[in-house]
């Protein structure tokens, strides 16, 4: 049984369709990567799935149950941990997790026992009656994460969990998400980062500007855009006979400089030994080889026209890591 | 466990968490005791020759006459305290969570009343006690106090 099924989904905020009919589906025990810039509507649609705004087209369906007529029943089994961490900065790690174990209905000593487990599972035991106030960002994430997991929730829903976190705290936060999909637990995961889609997702969905523009598995996505190609750097005045010798052996990509040969091949790391040989046969020295694949930003830039990473990156350093401007209070 | 006793115990932490929030929160308790009392401290010291005047009401000294409306100061502002409270938990994304929680709504806007009522109450039983502690005396029997004492808990919820 799919965990989540959308149709048609659509939000509008005035005159602004941020998001237009989205079609998709989740399956149970599943990590789903849900990429896309910021403004894309990610967080428009999560903020649908987890029944804290109504959709004004189109129906979603989170573990069976309806997101607008049986929300009740959608959020007694999801878990959420939003973009922004919604941790009050004046309580303690402890007081949050029993608090939210309380909104779940779980009786007083079940709620404080699983609280110590929760805390102790993502490291903060020790930090655990401190107020969160006085967190790092990997452990106020870490603390959202374990308030997410405090019913065992059957859909995990993660916005952005690791923007703005160094790369230890993000691998830490990876580990948790990849051991949580073990136990079961179906992730739906908002990212810009393509990486992280890459490494934790089993299936991504492409977002950008309101639209799913591609879904797929990571490798049948990049594998949608082209073959790996292996950039053999030659030296100056070989690349004419590299390239002569490389014709035959798959397909010979517009060089980027005077020094380096790029050929397409198809099976990838293992088309290399047969692409070397031919070139010490023909006594030609490689300086140095590196085997390119392509990237989900490939895959982005073939479906969009535009790159996803440069425009986050320009958009950081604007200053606009703000929330989505979409992302309407409920 | 029944949905109500489950309703309960949410409006229950959500008080507590109010309660909780307020004292930690020196700009959240001060409106609510330490404004007041100074009020009355200086009002009482400035004027408290004021009682001599012809037509004064009937009390046994100023203190007891501005008891009550220091009182009500500080249930106002702990209305007001409330509600800013509210709208930080709105602004930080607090409240979201709440929402994504399988709990009616009315325990929510129940959890913060209940912790803002614990707080006029708590202001009421202060000024009860600062009151005769200050040499004022109570004219009111049993049941007048119990009205002096829940009015407060009440008072500060419309607002």
């Amino acid at each position: 049984m799919p965990a989540i099924v959308v149709e048609r989904l659509e939000r509008a905020f005035g005159d602004v369709l941020a998001v237009q009919g989205i079609d998709l589906q989740v399956d149970e025990g599943e990590i789903y990567g849900f990429l896309g810039p910021n403004g894309a509507g990610k967080t428009t649609t999560v903020r649908m799935l987890t029944t804290l705004l109504l959709p004004t087209g189109g129906r979603a369906e989170v573990a069976g149950c309806d997101v607008v007529r049986e929300a009740r029943q959608v959020r007694a089994s999801i878990g959420v941990a939003l973009q922004e961490a919604a941790l009050d900065p004046l309580m303690t790690g402890r007081e949050l997790i029993r608090l939210q174990a309380t909104l779940q209905g779980l009786p007083p000593a079940a709620g404080r026992k699983r609280a110590d487990d929760l805390l102790e599972r993502v490291d903060l035991a020790a930090a655990a009656d401190r107020r969160v106030g006085g967190y790092s960002g990997g452990m106020k994430r870490r603390l959202d994460l374990a308030a997410a997991l405090v019913h065992e929730p059957r859909v995990l829903f993660l916005d952005e969990p690791t923007t703005g976190l160094d790369p230890v705290s993000r691998k830490t936060i990876w580990e948790e998400v990849q051991a949580l999909n073990e136990d079961g637990t179906t992730v739906f995961l908002t990212t810009q980062y393509l990486e992280e889609a890459d490494q934790l997702a089993d299936n991504v969905g492409i977002i950008d500007s309101g639209r799913i523009v591609a879904e797929g598995t990571p490798e049948a996505l990049k594998g949608e855009v082209g073959h790996p190609h292996v950039e053999l750097l030659v030296g100056e005045g070989a690349v004419p006979e590299a390239e002569r010798v490389c014709q035959g052996l798959g397909k010979l990509l517009p060089p980027k400089d005077g020094k380096r040969v790029l050929l397409e091949v198809e099976h990838g790391a293992a088309d290399i030994p047969r692409v070397v040989r031919a070139l010490d046969e023909a006594g030609i020295v490689v300086e140095s080889l590196e085997l390119v694949r392509p990237t989900l930003d490939d895959v982005f830039v073939d479906k969009t026209g535009h790159h996803l990473e440069r425009e986050e990156g320009a958009r950081e350093g604007e200053g606009a890591d703000e929330p989505e401007a979409e992302a309407a209070p409920a | 466990m029944s949905g109500l006793a489950t309703s309960a115990r949410v409006v229950r932490a959500l008080g507590a968490r109010s309660i909780r929030q307020t004292f930690r929160r020196p700009q959240l308790i001060s409106p609510i005791i330490v404004f007041p009392t100074l009020l009355l401290a200086i009002q009482t010291g400035g004027a408290g020759a004021g009682i001599e005047l012809p037509g004064f009401p009937p009390v046994q000294s100023f203190l007891q006459f501005m008891l009550a409306g220091s009182m009500m100061q500080a249930m106002m502002l702990a209305g007001n305290s409330g509600g800013i409270a509210f709208a930080v938990d709105i602004e930080m994304g607090f409240t979201d969570r709440l929402f994504a929680a399988p709990i009616p709504r009315f325990a929510i806007v129940l959890g913060r009343l209940a912790g803002t009522a614990a707080l006029g109450l708590f202001a009421a039983i202060w000024f009860f006690a600062i009151g005769p502690g200050s040499g004022s005396k109570s004219n009111t029997n049993d049941g007048g106090t119990t009205i002096n004492v829940e009015v407060p808990t009440i008072a500060p919820n419309p607002s």
